[in-house]
């Protein structure tokens, strides 16, 4: 165990800030926070092409396109979670400490320590409302985003973990970002994060 | 009635669970199969007979089954053990051979024999792929070539994907070519009692001829784009010495003897009268027997593809049981009415485009009580209706990335290497070259069935 690094997990629902809490502790750590870049940053360091693969990644497999048998996959996304993977495990491997947002990353800090598993959730409205400001759209646009943002993440994550993946008992905090709102969700997640 | 209508939504209910892909797809043929015996077989038809007929355990009692000329072999319905057992051989003598380095050592050698030449890599590779394909499964072909392709492609810089394409392609049409090259060769070989010969003289006609077109077609669609880039080939030649790849001699040498005894018993056996039952116990023992890594062959048995084929065949012993195939049987052996030649292409039609979207292994173990009412239907001898099948199945299966096992892998190894083979990429080349191959092979059918 290396006492001197701290892996961090945030699972988040679409909307609920997930990505600028993981930002906050990031900075505020200075460490790394890997997120939307992460595939990017897989592509160049394998010197795989990011084009081929960037629509793939948290979204759900086609069940009639695909096919998969034992080790063997035709499901893009199972390879981008195997680059991944390889990518996070090659990081903790070095005593790296980091943020991932997303992207199975409780599974691949899972059996490490130090490390957090948070997931954050809200209220409909209050991830409604932050959609439609983000992405500058109207509250059915926003609301069907959403819907489908979520399915993808369930679908990729429970293809790669056990268990579903907004149970609580899969995460060491389960976090309502919009009581507090963001900034105070991160403080909160710091403070566990320090007591831990 | 009832009887019918429950076994037809369990085989409907085995297919849309491995379209899911969330279960194995070995848990869902061996629950479905399961299922099958208790409430078709055993509740609704009350038939301790059925139950005996799907599990076809006295097959392996009798004589001919292990010795062609000692009488029946049986394998008429149900758990094809021949098929398994065959199976089970062949895979721990491939596991020799790639645990000794055998396949990396063949690809380096003809690399270095091709003088690092990617467009002549593409066509050998094709060739070997084919050839390979013909004697081991085409999994394991892919598997490796396709390995030897990226590490080839990363040192002389260029495109593996459209030589990966090529390559599934032509492991597809080698399979084709032989009764133990494609499972669903294997599975037809089998049930109707034809040899390794039979296959070859007739499958392997029509599968050379579509050779010729496949090779041409893919080396125009896809050499173009392997130009040489400036490589220093002779510090190459010294790098890449094919020796390397051994990584023990004596395995080595002992898993190429046992690959070489099972060609020849195969190329032989209808003139010794050993079954592909007994070649396959004969090749797995003597693997173990001579291998100093018995246990790691042991353990890299595949099971899990062993135990898909035997809840397959519960299922589809199930559905015959029932009677409900020759419903299907009869609407198939209206198609083409009037016109034999018709019939049998639009069987090896149908066969092939159920084969593109679809695993072609169940649907061919499905066909074969449907071929052989038809056969008897429309007086079409046997023989011809089989291996429009099997082509038909065996070639479908290149058109699509799922639609044979083979391709799965090579796209898989594709993808671990970080090349993403999609639909668009890989229909482009493997579509028309399906097609292609399959004219040449209704060509030929006409030619030495009908026209002469």
């Amino acid at each position: 165990m290396n006492k001197n690094r701290i892996l961090i997990s945030i699972s988040r629902e679409f909307g609920s800030g997930g990505h600028e809490i993981g930002k906050i502790i990031g900075n505020k750590l200075g460490i790394p926070v890997y997120d939307a870049d992460l595939l990017r940053k897989v592509c160049e360091e394998y010197g795989y092409d990011y084009d081929e693969w960037k629509n793939f990644e948290e979204t759900p497999r086609s069940l009639f396109l695909t096919r998969a048998f034992g080790e063997f996959s035709s499901v893009p996304q199972d390879h981008i979670a195997e680059m991944e993977f390889r990518y996070i495990g090659k990081k903790i491997e070095e005593g790296k400490s980091f943020v991932i947002v997303g992207r199975c990353g409780s599974k691949m800090i899972k059996e490490h320590a130090p490390a957090v598993r948070a997931f954050v959730w809200a209220d409909e409205d209050f991830k409604i409302k932050r959609i439609m400001k983000r992405h500058n759209v109207e509250n059915d646009e926003a609301f069907q985003m959403m819907k489908k943002k979520d399915r993808g993440r369930r679908m990729y994550t429970e293809r790669f973990s056990e268990g579903r993946w907004d149970d609580p008992k899969n995460y060491d905090v389960y976090i309502n970002s919009g009581k507090l709102g963001i900034h105070a969700t991160a403080e909160l997640l710091l403070e566990y994060v320090e007591l831990g | 009635m009832a009887a019918k209508i429950a076994a037809i939504i369990l085989f409907v209910s085995m297919f849309a669970l491995m379209i899911g892909g969330r279960i194995e797809r070995h848990k869902i043929t061996l629950a479905t199969g399961g299922v099958m015996l208790v409430l078709v077989q055993g509740i609704i038809m009350k038939s301790g007979k059925a139950i005996m007929d799907v599990l076809a355990v006295k097959d392996l009692f009798l004589p001919g089954f292990w010795f062609s000329k000692a009488g029946s072999s049986g394998g008429e319905m149900g758990i094809n053990w021949a098929t398994i057992i065959f199976i089970a051989g062949m895979m721990i003598m491939v596991e020799g051979l790639g645990r000794a380095g055998f396949f990396k050592w063949l690809c380096r050698n003809i690399a270095k024999w091709a003088n690092f030449n990617p467009k002549k890599i593409l066509i050998l590779f094709m060739v070997l792929s084919a050839a390979l394909a013909m004697f081991i499964d085409s999994i394991t072909v892919i598997l490796f070539l396709a390995t030897a392709t990226i590490e080839l492609a990363k040192i002389l810089r260029f495109n593996p994907v459209p030589m990966l394409i090529s390559e599934i392609f032509c492991a597809n049409l080698g399979g084709a070519a032989t009764m133990c090259g494609d499972p669903p060769n294997i599975i037809v070989g089998t049930a109707l009692n034809y040899s390794f010969f039979d296959f070859l003289r007739n499958t392997g006609v029509i599968a050379l001829v579509g050779m010729f077109v496949a090779v041409a077609f893919l080396y125009w669609r896809c050499g173009k784009n392997l130009d040489s880039k400036e490589i220093d080939i002779k510090e190459l030649r010294k790098s890449m010495n094919p020796v390397e790849a051994i990584r023990n001699k004596r395995e080595f040498c002992i898993s190429s003897f046992i690959f070489g005894l099972s060609v020849v018993l195969l190329v032989s056996h209808e003139y010794t009268g050993l079954t592909v039952a007994s070649i396959g116990v004969i090749i797995g023992a003597v693997s173990l027997i001579l291998s100093r890594e018995r246990k790691a062959l042991i353990h890299d048995i595949d099971g899990k593809t062993l135990l898909f084929f035997i809840g397959l065949f519960v299922v589809v012993g199930g559905l015959e049981s029932t009677h409900v195939l020759e419903f299907i049987a009869e609407s198939v052996s209206k198609l083409g009415t009037g016109n034999d030649y018709l019939c049998i292409i639009m069987i090896m039609a149908v066969s092939a485009g159920a084969s593109a979207i679809i695993d072609n292994i169940p649907f061919a173990a499905v066909m074969i009580p449907i071929i052989k009412h038809i056969s008897l239907a429309r007086g079409i001898p046997l023989d011809v209706i089989a291996w429009s099948l099997s082509i038909g199945t065996d070639i479908g299966g290149s058109a699509t990335p799922i639609g044979a096992s083979a391709n799965v892998v090579g796209i898989s190894v594709a993808g671990k290497h970080g090349r993403y083979i999609g639909w668009g990429r890989y229909c482009r080349d493997s579509v028309p070259a399906t097609v292609l191959v399959l004219l040449s092979a209704a060509a030929v059918i006409y030619i030495r069935y009908f026209a002469i």
